[in-house]
Formats: C-alpha cells, structure tokens, sequence
C-alpha cells in the first residue's frame, strides 16, 4: 500500500499490522498468527503484550434488540488514519507493535468488531498505547455507524458509546 | 443532505475554491456548515478554508462513530 507524504515522514519503530476485515474473524486465531508472524522478525517477543477485543452489543442505543451494525468506512483514508494513529500511539508510548484489525460491513450482534494487540518492554506502555489508540479510533478514524434493529427498521449512529 | 457522492464540473476558469465555499456554491443546507462536519482533501483531514486545486478530492464528512 502507498502510504500519503505525511505517513511517511513519521518514523515508525513499531511493527505495525492493520486491516479492514470485510467477513468475520476469530480474534485469538489472529493473535496466534500474529505472534507467530513477530517471531519471526524479533529475537523473542516482548515481555508485555495487552489485548482489547470489542464485539457488537446485542442492543441499540434505545435498548432494543439489535441485529447488527453496519460499518461504513471512507476507503483509502481510512486505512491511512489507522496507519498514522497506529504509529502515533506507539511511538507515544515506546510500543514496539501494534495489531489493528477493524470490521467494515455488517457486522452481527456479538461478533468481533475490532482487535487492537500492542507489544512492549512493559505493561504499562502496552496498556496506555491501547487506551490511547481505541480512543483515537473511536473520534479520529472514519468510521460511521448504523444500527440494524431485530424490527427491520435502522438508522445511523450519532456520537460515540462512552468510555 | 440526501445524498452521498455527486460529480460536480466547476466553471472554467473559476478562481480557486475553498470547501466552504464549495459547500454554499452547492447549496447544501444549512448554509453554515454544522461545527461537527470535517473536511478532508485527498483523504487528509483539512480547514474549511483551504485551497483546493484542480483534481482534488473533495469530502465532507459527518461526525464520526467509529472504532
């Protein structure tokens, strides 16, 4: 992928995997690979690793039953907001890799919507570079949302869930 | 706005546009953008008044709700 001129100007230490996922995935298979992909590369794995799977709420803002949420993303910009978020998080807090794996489309209630994985020489730089990042996905990346009601009716999201 | 793509050809010889400008010229509604729309040219987050050039791409984006 040809990242834009800003993206390349960022000097990205950290291994970074991202992917939009247009069907559903198995998480911890994802995190095997991932490992498996890593060790490859480095002598062994860092010592802290904090894992963040997120799954669609089986309800709608309003309560009711939901059936799914529909991911529509702005393709191309999205890819590079994660990119560039990704590497900003990391490099904020010495992580040494990140795994960003988002759902576009429908996705069905319980299923996995988002995987963010951050390696590091300590806990907390992995826990505060997940915070950190899962936040920034939340209001910076371009995502937008609609729920599909157990009814038939939907309508989009407005705003974000709290933290 | 009712819609979410539109081809748009400009005038020839129309002086450099902003987005916000383009956004009245184009009569969306309301005429003052909302202050939580975002602007993004070539895929990169942008200002309101930034210059656009020819084959730019142009987005207006709604409040995000992702991630």
């Amino acid at each position: 992928m040809n990242l834009p001129s800003y993206l390349q100007s960022v000097v990205v230490k950290a291994q970074l995997s991202i992917q939009l996922k247009q069907n559903s995935f198995q998480p911890l298979q994802a995190l095997a690979e991932w490992h498996q992909m890593l060790s490859a590369k480095l002598t062994s794995l860092p010592a802290a690793e904090s894992n963040f799977i997120g799954r669609v709420r089986p309800y709608g803002l309003n309560n009711a039953p939901l059936e799914a949420l529909e991911l529509e993303h702005y393709p191309g910009m999205c890819e590079a907001q994660l990119h560039q978020l990704a590497a900003t998080a990391a490099a904020a807090n010495n992580a040494l890799a990140v795994l960003v794996w988002h759902r576009v489309g429908k996705v069905l209630a319980s299923d996995v919507i988002v995987l963010v994985a951050v390696l590091a020489n300590h806990r907390g730089q992995a826990q505060r570079c997940s915070q950190a990042l899962l936040e920034a996905l939340k209001h910076e990346a371009p995502f937008w949302k609609k729920e599909w009601l157990a009814d038939g009716s939907n309508s989009w999201v407005q705003g974000n869930t709290p933290f | 706005m009712g819609w979410g793509e539109k081809l748009i050809e400009l005038k020839a010889h129309c002086t450099p546009l902003s987005p916000l400008q383009l956004w009245q010229q184009l009569g969306i509604q309301p005429i003052t953008p909302p202050s939580n729309i975002r602007v993004a040219i070539n895929q990169e987050f942008a200002s309101w008044d930034a210059a656009l050039q020819a084959g730019d791409e142009l987005a207006f984006l709604p409040p995000i709700s992702g991630g």
